[in-house]
């Protein structure tokens, strides 16, 4: 069941559970009222018929004079008085054909009241100035009770039924209300696949729990960017730094198995086919290492980290995979205190994202040196890698960080677009800054803002 | 402990005038004091209104600052306080009040003329008032880069020169 409908159900089930208990009490208080009502107005008219038929004097007139004038005849109205001293009383009351009971309570509580189908009975116990006693019955047909509670239960269940569909309509709409967000992200999360990773879900800003959705969201397709992309890196990497040195192999090889040779030049041949196969285990061993970055399935956990650490970490791996280039490292203002240099995150993850400046910086810049710099503020490190290669062209700028865009000028330099933005995620994963700005041709400044570990 | 007066002009460049005055300071901690000339409004309610910090705030950009921290980490057994000061006079006789109220020992300033860039916050310059004192210069060599609009933030500049 959709959680849409589930929601209106519930909704109007307990809307209409709560209308059925108010109208319910409603109409049991009002016929309540009815009949304690009618009673009194029975009562009151066979005291007064009583009073009327039993005494005498002014007080008899004038209380005549108002019955008259004020107290209407009910429908069906009969008074009998049954004298309970003459010697007809037992005939008289058997005669009214009421039960015995409602009797003896009229006589033992002077007042009584009985109600038989439609027809309502008032009894009561009167003793007049002369002291005798005698019982006065009244009755008549309850006109208000009948017409007025039939009147009553139409409307209500009029109102009952008005209500439930106004009910319906409120809690369709609530939940449409309650569930359009979630459609609004679902809508976003059905767009994103394996092409578009860099795409994210707005985050709302007012409902709580749908923002707390959409971050964890947004986090872990940052996650799956990344080792997404890290694979892809790895691929690039791997596929043109390990297929120079195998080609190598393989002409020497091939050159050498040509014709007969000498011993010497055999010698010389497997010395270098024996060089390059070095230099193609060191690299594969540097790759892998930057190919474990963790993402296996394993949960990320950030660490406390040294930054110079990590930079010189970064700086041995990236010289292992490029030999023919210089890298500087300035660490003259590094602070006095160690303490500035902590920063929370994960050391694979960042080592991944600084040789991979410092690949590019290699890569293209034909054996120029590159300097490396780091400093640190109050709240920042800041580690600075400049080369003096090929640069970036100004009208490539604003594309750098899409994924398989490689700019116009990159040349015989093998590469496929990848390495950049898996950078800018990495460092992003660690609330981190990348600025790269460029010359063509004279040189590129890449900047990397690390947030430092605040101790408190 | 000595009082070093410093000219800046709120650029993070401007910062490697400070980082050599350190490198070639060898003995004890110093106080550091960023000097930087700033004329008062003419007008009586910015004057009631007048709050240094505001001014200070105003001044110094997030790159200033952040150039300013690094130093600060560095040379933190050196510096015992670093404070920016601002002078507000007209005259020599001012500006001298100016250093012995400050208790400046002495100051090292640039050696060219043209270094400083003080159109780029509206002030103006204390280098002259500075030779004219009879306070101990020493001068060191800087010359102002500015950023190309290609190279990002000026910070590189501190760092890797």
């Amino acid at each position: 069941m959709k959680t849409q409908n589930k929601i209106i159900l519930l909704l109007s089930s307990i809307f209409l559970l709560f209308t059925l208990i108010f109208s319910g009490f409603i109409y049991y208080s009002i016929a309540n009222y009815s009949y304690d009502d009618f009673y009194k107005r029975l009562e009151i008219r066979a005291i007064t018929s009583a009073t009327i038929q039993l005494e005498s004097g002014n007080d008899t007139r004038a209380i005549q004079e108002i019955r008259q004038e004020y107290l209407e005849e009910l429908p069906n109205e009969k008074i009998t008085i049954v004298d309970l001293d003459s010697n007809t009383a037992e005939a008289d009351l058997k005669k009214l054909g009421l039960p015995n009971a409602f009797i003896e309570k009229g006589k033992e509580e002077k007042r009584a009241f009985y109600k038989k189908d439609k027809t309502f009975y008032s009894l009561v116990y009167y003793t007049s100035s002369e002291k005798k006693d005698y019982l006065v019955f009244a009755s008549a047909e309850n006109y208000y009770s009948t017409h007025h509670m039939a009147y009553l239960e139409n409307s209500l269940i009029t109102a009952i039924i008005f209500s439930v569909v106004i009910i319906f309509l409120i809690s369709y709409f609530f939940s449409r209300l309650v569930v359009k967000p979630l459609r609004s992200i679902i809508k976003k999360m059905n767009t994103i696949s394996t092409k578009n990773l860099n795409l994210r879900l707005d985050i709302p800003r007012k409902n709580a729990e749908l923002r707390l959705l959409s971050l964890t969201f947004n986090n872990m397709l940052n996650r799956l960017e990344a080792s997404f992309e890290t694979q892809n890196n790895f691929i690039s990497n791997a596929s043109h730094e390990l297929n120079t040195p195998l080609t190598n192999i393989i002409g020497e090889a091939e050159v050498t198995l040509n014709k007969e040779r000498s011993t010497e030049d055999y010698e010389a041949a497997l010395t270098n086919i024996l060089e390059e196969a070095d230099k193609l285990s060191k690299k594969t061993q540097a790759l892998l290492y930057l190919a474990q970055t963790g993402f296996n399935g394993k949960v990320q956990k950030n660490k406390l980290l040294r930054v110079d650490q990590v930079l010189l970490d970064a700086v041995q791996t990236v010289e292992k995979l490029y030999s023919n280039n210089k890298i500087h490292i300035d660490f003259s203002l590094l602070p006095e205190t160690s303490d500035k240099l902590k920063i929370m995150g994960n050391s694979q993850l960042l080592e991944l994202a600084i040789s991979n400046l410092l690949i590019n910086a290699c890569k293209y810049s034909d054996k120029k040196d590159v300097y490396v710099a780091l400093a640190v503020s109050d709240t920042y490190a800041i580690i600075i890698i400049k080369d003096h290669g090929i640069g970036i062209p100004k009208k490539d700028m604003p594309y750098i960080y899409d994924p398989f865009f490689r700019a116009s000028n990159v040349g015989i330099h093998e590469g496929y677009g990848i390495g950049l933005p898996l950078t800018r995620n990495l460092i992003k994963m660690h609330d981190g800054e990348l600025i790269v700005s460029s010359e063509e041709n004279v040189e590129t400044i890449v900047e990397i803002k690390l947030p430092l570990f605040k101790f408190s | 402990m000595k009082t070093i007066l410093i000219p800046t002009d709120f650029t993070a460049d401007s910062i490697s005038i400070l980082k050599n005055a350190l490198n070639s300071e060898k003995d004890e901690k110093v106080n550091i004091i960023l000097g930087y000339g700033k004329r008062l409004s003419w007008s009586i309610s910015d004057l009631l209104f007048y709050s240094t910090k505001s001014v200070l705030k105003e001044l110094e950009d997030d790159e200033f600052t952040e150039a300013k921290e690094i130093i600060m980490n560095k040379y933190s057994s050196k510096i015992n306080s670093l404070r920016v000061e601002l002078f507000h006079g007209f005259n020599q006789n001012a500006f001298n009040n100016y250093i012995e109220g400050n208790k400046i020992d002495y100051s090292v300033i640039p050696e060219s003329d043209e270094a400083m860039d003080y159109n780029y916050k509206q002030g103006f310059d204390i280098v002259p008032f500075i030779k004219k004192s009879n306070l101990l210069t020493e001068t060191v060599s800087y010359t102002k880069e500015y950023a190309t609009s290609a190279q990002g933030s000026s910070l590189f500049k501190l760092l890797t020169s």
